[in-house]
Formats: C-alpha cells, structure tokens, sequence
C-alpha cells in the first residue's frame, strides 16, 4: 500500500514538474495587467508584445473594489492595474503602489514623450487631476508634498457620466417643448457638432432624471427608466443633482437620498446592462459612463452603416456631473515593473494610443490623440506598419463619425467635473440598504 | 475490489474539506467579528454582534420572505407540472425512455446565465423572440421585470431536477403492487392516489429540495428576470460580497446553510437508502 502510494505521489508531482516546464519554456517576460472588460485594443497589445518580445496577459476586473482586493490580497503579483482616480488614492494610502517615476531624470528615462512636452493631457484630465491631489492634501494634512500622487498613476483613459437616451422617442424629439419649459436654466445648443438634436441639453438634465416636480409634464412616468445598480455611483449623480457635488459625506445626505430615488419605479437597475438595454430599446433613459455609451455606438457605425446623425441613441452629460481617470498605475509586489512602465511608455506614443482608442468609447488622455480623432487623421506610416489603415471608403467613413462622436462626449466648456471620493464600506451598506428597502417596497 | 475504489475518493475528500467545510467554518467565526472592509483585521480581531444588524433591516426580511415564497412557489409548480411528466413517461410504452430523460435535461448542458439571458428575450416586450414570429416588434405588456418571471425562470430552470427523482421513485414499484390494488376493488383514480402516490412521495420530496435550495439561494436568475427590481436573499449576500462586507455577507449566507443543512438533513431521515439522487 505505502508503495502504491509512492508512485502516486510520484505521478502527481511528474505531473506538476511536466506543466511548470511547459507553461515556463518560453523565455519571454509576462506583463500581468488587470484591466476592465472591453477596454484594450488586443491589436495594440499586440504591437507592444511583437517589439518588446514579451507576453501580456490581460486579467479582468468588474469593479474598483475588486481591483483593489486583488492588489491587497496579493495573490497574484499584477505588474500593472487600470483603477479609477479614487481606488488610486486609496491604494496610494495603504502602501500598494511603487512610483512610476521618482524624480525628473526618471521621468526622461522612462516616460521621454511626456518629460518632453511633446505629449500632454487634455484640460478635463488635468482638472480631475488637481481636485484628487487637493483631496490628498486634505485627507493626509502637511505629510503629504502637493503633486506626490502624479507620480504614482498614469491616465490610461477617462470620461464623464451621462445619461443615455433613446433619440426615436417622441419626447426626446420636440424640442419646442424641452426648450421653453425651463426659462430660468439657459440652454447650451450649440456645442456639439452639426447641431446634433441633442435635447437632454439642459442644465437640468438631472431634473428630468430624477423625476423632479418641475419635469413631470416633460418627462412622464410612462418613460422606461434604468438606474445604475452600485449603489456609489447611485448616490453620486443623486448628489451631483441636489447639491453640485457626488461626495457629500453619507450623513448628510441620506435621507434625501432616500427621497429622491423613491420618485420614479425604475424599469431596470443594473451597471453594464443598461447600454443594452437602451439599443434594444428596453428602457429609453439610463445613467452612464457617457465612454459606455460610445462603445456601442462605434458598433452602430462599423456594422450597421448608421452615421453619427442617423443614429437611435446617444448620451448627454450634464453640465455638473462625475468624471473619472482610469489610470495605470504599478502594485509595489509587481515583478515586471520595468515592462509595465514600458508598456505605459508605449502608449505615450500618440499613434498607438490612437490604435488602442479605435476600440473604446473612452476619451483618450493626450490631447495629442484626440486632435488625430477629431482632424480624422491616421499616423503616418509605411505601409507594412501595424498603424497602418488603408484609407478606404469605408475607414473615412469610420473616421468622420468617431470624430463627431467624440468631440459629442468631449466636456463642453464651463462644465463643472468632479471625481468620486472612496466611501467606507459602511456607508455603502447603509446605501444599499436603502436602495434595497426602495426596492422591496414598490 | 470495493475498498480498492474507495481510496479514489480521498484527494475529493480533501478537496471537500478544503474548498467547502473550512470556507463554512471559516464564514461562521466571521459573523461574529467586528472587520470594517474585506479581511483587514490590522486593527486586531473583536468580537461584535452588530452584523446581525443587518436582520432588522426591512428589506433584508422581505428579501428572506421573498426567496422563501418564490422558491416554494417554484418548487409548487414543479412538482405538480413534473410530476406530470415523469408519470406520463413511466406509463408510456416508449422503449427507450432513458433518451426522453436525456433531451430533458440537454438545456442544463448549456451555461446558465445564458439559458436566462434567452428566456428573458422570451419575456421582454421589445423583440420578443415569440412575438416576432407572428410579424408583432413589440406588446404593451413587460414580463420582465415581474415576480412572474422570476418564479417562472426558477420553475423552467430547476423543474428536471423534479423529474428525476420522482421518475426513479416509480420505477422501482412493482407490477405486482398495481395489480393487487386492482384486484382488491380500487379503481384506477383511488390506486393512483392510495398507492402509487404514497410510493412516490420520497421522489417528490427530494425533488422538492433539489428544487427549494437552488432557488432560494440563487442571484442571477432574479437579477436578469427580475431586472435588478427583484431583491432576493442571494442578491443581497452577492452584494454584500462585492462591497467587500464579508461579516454582513457570511451572517446572511450561514443562515442560508443552516437552511439548508436542516433540509439535507430531513431528507436523509425519509430517504434512508439513498436511492434518490442526494
């Protein structure tokens, strides 16, 4: 028996030994990068792996909150994570993170399109950029040297919150009714290209939302609305509509929380699904990342053939909403430091942050890709050339309406972004708990 | 030859032990600690009753009444609609019954989530699947989103797991049995209900609770169904989890295990030789 046993065990760790060696042959660098859904361009992942002879392996995440277990845990040693500006300053604050760059001379080394000048951010990123380092300065006091974050996170995308909505609907198309309703909040009309018929173009979009008194007749109850189901971005654009800002302190504004959301029966309540939802025409208003939304609409444009002005949906953010950066930034346990700052370095090249831009919604950080967007420029290479696109019919046609899309999406001047703060575990279930009762007792 | 076999099982017990009994225990000392978010205890471990807190929220009550009521809903209309059907499939004379039994259980073969996704395109009222055969794109009436089409997504999903059971349960009666029933002067109603009903009733009851724990227990088909309007206990756990509140998370799943501990437990005590599918 003993030795029958033996040679399982035997066989066992021949087995392990044989599968170590297989998954180990190649001698190639690995660059583990926990990213979001849908949100590379596995063309551009392909460049980088070709010229720096490596692999990516790109794990996903669904949430801040699981980025951020993930790093803490530590179970596995990522080399590069894609967390929202907030989930940064918190992992910032409990020691996780190793600086991209420590000073200047660095910053030449590893980032020289940057430490150049011959890429920057574009003002939104720069604005959402200064509010987290005041929101630094403000939690950690005199410790803290102003600017220390930057240092720490690279802006891989960003955009704002809107709300999406269905253009075919009647409602959403008589204008004369939305525009004279409220004489008091002027109307911006003339920011988005072409005159988009964009008629949530109010200041008081979130009125409508929130199934305030003052937009019943405008909105009625018979509109299909979907609400965002985690509960922190619930209670952000709630807060964003009372008071300016998706970051007053729970107590606060809890019970008028509590008010507001129990207006209106939500048709349905969920996070990704309601981009769905709103092409199939299951519900006609959510709340969004206005990037989600252009995701979907690139699809309207490369497979059914629609332009920017025939489309059946589109997204508007108001003018006091959340923004967020998505930044890349490096856990203090990673293995691969080095290639990840390379691959953050990769995408500092306007071109192939042009490529990787091509499949997402997002806004792209440097204001030097988004100028390539919105001229309806290519990188101009040679043929052979991984940023090659032959300039077909088809292409232009691509290009002319990412352009409108984009520069739709793009803040509108004078809009008052502001990021999310990190809310305590506790106040998220007390928000939950609220929701839940809202639920239960419609 | 048996015992040779039974060393087999061993690396599962492990595996057993490893992946579900500590993870029990492990939730079951969590419950009672005082662990601000995920398991970040660097401020010590205390001992705290405040998780249970979370029981005197209303929705968390509702919730709990919630899953019991649709699953016994469910598990209602499984034994009577799959009672049907195992009866009809026993009396028939159709040679090879084990294929009927196989094409019923051939959707479970299929990924759950994505058997619910389809028969939320049965329900929805925009490019309903079936409303699109008659030429109609979309009915004033939404299913989706209702009690209805959570209870009936669980009775669709789980009623093969009545089936079985209780299909097995009358197979093993004997001819014999029926006859005699027959001959002592009972019709064919009073043998169904005096005899082939008591024989089968260990079928329907672990049928009941092949289909009552799935159900109550479940997130996903009253997230999809339910289109987020639908709070059931398994949707708060799943949420607890996510925020990272795995006190409030684990107090609400203990509960749940002892549920349905106490079940497993009731149908060992009927069903002593094992014969049913548990």
């Amino acid at each position: 028996m003993a030795k029958r046993s033996k040679k399982y065990l035997l066989l066992v760790a021949l087995m392990m030994i044989i599968s170590v060696f297989v998954s180990g042959c190649s001698s190639k660098e690995t660059l583990l990068f926990l990213n979001w859904g849908e949100y590379i361009n596995y063309d551009m992942v392909e460049a980088f792996e070709k010229e720096y002879n490596c692999n990516v392996i790109v794990d996903l995440a669904d949430s801040n909150e699981l980025f951020y277990a993930k790093v803490k845990s530590g179970t596995t040693a990522y080399d590069l994570v894609c967390p929202a500006e907030y989930m940064v300053q918190k992992m910032y604050m409990n020691d996780l993170l190793q600086p991209l760059y420590s000073n200047d001379e660095e910053l030449a080394k590893y980032f020289p399109t940057l430490a150049n000048g011959k890429v920057t951010f574009m003002d939104g990123v720069n604005q959402i950029a200064e509010k987290l380092d005041i929101s630094m300065k403000e939690t950690l006091g005199d410790s803290y040297q102003t600017g220390e974050i930057e240092k720490y996170y690279m802006p891989y995308f960003w955009g704002t919150f809107g709300l999406m909505y269905n253009k075919q609907l009647e409602i959403f198309e008589d204008k004369q009714t939305w525009d004279t309703k409220d004489m008091d909040n002027p109307i911006l009309l003339s920011d988005t290209p072409d005159g988009h018929p964009d008629i949530l173009q109010r200041n008081n979009a979130w009125k409508i939302f929130f199934f305030d008194e003052t937009a019943d007749e405008v909105l009625p109850t018979s509109i299909r609305v979907g609400q965002y189901s985690a509960v922190r971005f619930t209670y952000g654009a709630v807060m964003t509509y009372l008071d300016g800002t998706p970051n007053t302190p729970v107590n606060d504004g809890i019970e008028r929380f509590r008010e507001t959301l129990s207006r209106r029966k939500y048709t349905q309540w969920a996070a990704d699904e309601l981009k769905h939802s709103i092409e199939a025409h299951e519900i006609d208003m959510a709340f969004a990342y206005t990037g989600d939304c252009l995701d979907m609409v690139y699809l309207r444009f490369l497979e059914r053939g629609l332009t920017y002005e025939t489309l059946d949906f589109f997204t508007y953010a108001p003018t006091e909403t959340m923004a967020h950066i998505d930044a890349l930034v490096i856990p203090k346990n990673a293995r691969h430091a080095d290639l990840a700052r390379k691959f953050i370095n990769f995408l500092l090249i306007p071109d192939n942050a042009w490529l990787n831009n091509r499949d997402i919604g997002y806004l792209p950080p440097l204001e030097q890709v988004y100028d390539m967007i919105v001229n309806q420029k290519a990188p101009n290479v040679s043929e052979d050339s991984y940023l090659y696109f032959e300039e077909t019919e088809e292409e232009m046609f691509w290009r002319e309406n990412w352009a409108k899309a984009i520069q739709a999406i793009e803040p509108r001047e004078g809009m008052d972004l502001t990021p999310f703060s990190y809310f305590e575990t506790e106040d998220i279930n007390r928000l939950n708990n609220i929701v839940n009762n809202i639920k239960v007792s419609k | 030859m048996n015992k040779k076999f039974a060393r087999l099982s061993t690396p599962y017990l492990y595996w057993l032990y490893i992946l579900a009994l500590f993870p029990a225990l492990f939730m079951f000392v969590l419950m009672f600690l005082d662990i601000p978010e995920g398991l970040d205890v660097s401020n010590g471990l205390k001992f705290t009753l405040d998780n249970f807190k979370q029981l005197t929220e209303p929705s968390t009550l509702i919730a709990f009444g919630n899953s019991f009521l649709y699953a016994f809903i469910a598990t209602i209309l499984s034994i009577v609609f799959g009672y049907l059907v195992a009866f009809r499939l026993f009396r028939s004379k159709f040679k090879n019954k084990f294929l009927v039994l196989v094409i019923l259980i051939l959707p479970m073969w299929t990924n759950i989530l994505l058997r619910t996704e389809s028969l939320a395109g049965f329900l929805n009222s925009n490019g309903n699947v079936v409303l699109s055969l008659f030429g109609i794109e979309s009915a004033d009436f939404d299913l989706l989103g209702t009690p209805f089409a959570v209870i009936f997504g669980l009775f669709v999903t789980y009623v093969p797991f009545m089936v079985m059971p209780i299909f097995n349960s009358l197979e093993k009666i004997d001819k014999s049995i029926e006859e005699a029933a027959l001959d002592l002067g009972l019709t064919h109603t009073q043998k169904f209900f005096k005899v082939i009903l008591p024989m089968s009733s260990k079928g329907i009851v672990t049928g009941s609770i092949m289909v009552f724990l799935p159900c109550l227990s479940g997130f996903a088909i009253p997230e999809i169904l339910g289109r987020g309007n639908i709070v059931l206990i398994g949707n708060v756990i799943e949420a607890s989890f996510k925020n990272m509140s795995y006190t409030i998370g684990s107090l609400l799943a203990v509960i749940i295990l002892v549920v349905i501990l106490l079940s497993i437990f009731v149908v060992s005590k009927i069903d002593k030789e094992g014969e049913t599918l548990l």
